[in-house]
């Protein structure tokens, strides 16, 4: 018989030949010296694979919805953080009263006047007003409700 | 997989009814593991002839040693590994006055597994099989796990044909081959 070719010797480590095939292969094995050798290395790699298997299955299991669970966990929690912690602005001295009627008080008067645009980009500079946000009160009701200039 | 743990259950019932001396039990447990023997004894450097005749002095054994309450408990394929290897190394022995020390001191290791993969080979391969598909992995895993069912009961298991399951095995092992060879 010639030598078998190295997919029967692997079948023979599986265990998928026939009986007859078996008998075939393992007749020819018990007298060459090369394939005895070769199946004995397959063999041996047949155990390592139940060693692969047994590692495999005692490994954690990297889970594919780990990520975007984590991602959903972690949101949820600092939402809850954000949620529950007292509010910053209780610590803080009050904000002056700012409402929308102020705005409205302020517009007739301020906009209409000539320096207006050199007024607003100071008060803008300084950090006192912000455009089409809020506009700040003032103590001195003199004062100009944008820059703060008086008169 | 769903039907490990039912499987699982079925074989330590098998190898409960062996503990109690049970033939047929031990007849089911020959016909499961008696190839995995073979493979190993054919691994450590023996012909297929002379593994199939340990092989069977393995089972003769173990059944003595139960009959004589000398097991306290019938774990297999580990048990039978353990075996089929002394009684190799004490054939070793009988004809050659020295026994490397390595050898020796593996008699008593009780998985039989004295070729251990190193870690970055095991490395590897778990890699490797992880690139696999889940379904291919979980047959590897079911085929080569402990109280691996028959290829037509994998087949079953998993909703394929044995033909399938086959292939599928054949080609897991192809690449795990690539790896460790690389």
């Amino acid at each position: 018989m010639p030598h078998p070719p190295l997919e029967q010797l692997v079948a023979w480590t599986a265990g998928d030949l026939t009986p007859t095939q078996e008998q075939a292969l393992e007749a020819h094995v018990d007298q060459c010296d090369d394939c005895a050798s070769r199946l004995s290395a397959l063999a041996r790699q047949e155990l390592d694979f139940h060693q692969i298997a047994d590692a495999s299955l005692h490994r954690p299991r990297a889970n594919r919805w780990a990520w975007p669970v984590a991602v959903v966990a972690l949101a949820a929690a600092a939402g809850m953080v954000i949620w529950f912690m007292p509010s910053r602005s209780q610590d803080l001295p009050t904000p002056p009263q700012q409402t929308t009627q102020q705005t409205e008080d302020l517009t007739p008067d301020c906009r209409s006047h000539p320096e207006f645009d050199a007024c607003a980009s100071e008060a803008i500079e300084q950090g006192l007003w912000i455009p089409d946000v809020e506009v700040p009160r003032y103590e001195a009701e003199a004062a100009c409700l944008t820059c703060g200039r008086e008169g | 997989m769903a039907g490990s743990s039912s499987s699982n259950a079925a074989d330590r019932e098998v190898e409960l009814r062996a503990e109690k001396g049970d033939r047929d039990a031990w007849n089911t447990l020959i016909e499961r593991y008696n190839r995995r023997v073979i493979v190993y004894l054919v691994g450590r450097g023996l012909r297929p002839c002379e593994a199939r005749e340990l092989a069977q002095d393995v089972w003769v054994r173990l059944m003595c040693q139960q009959r004589e309450q000398r097991l306290s408990r019938i774990d297999l394929p580990g048990l039978a590994l353990a075996q089929a290897r002394f009684l190799h190394l004490e054939s070793v022995r009988r004809h050659k006055a020295v026994v490397p020390l390595d050898e020796a001191r593996g008699v008593h290791d009780p998985t039989g597994s004295e070729r251990a993969l190193d870690r970055i080979r095991l490395g590897r391969a778990l890699s490797a099989l992880d690139q696999l598909g889940d379904r291919d992995r979980e047959l590897f895993e079911a085929a080569y796990g402990p109280n691996a069912p028959s290829q037509a009961a994998l087949a079953t298991t998993f909703g394929l044909s044995v033909q399938r399951t086959k292939q599928i095995l054949c080609t897991v092992r192809a690449t795990l081959r690539r790896v460790l060879e690389d």
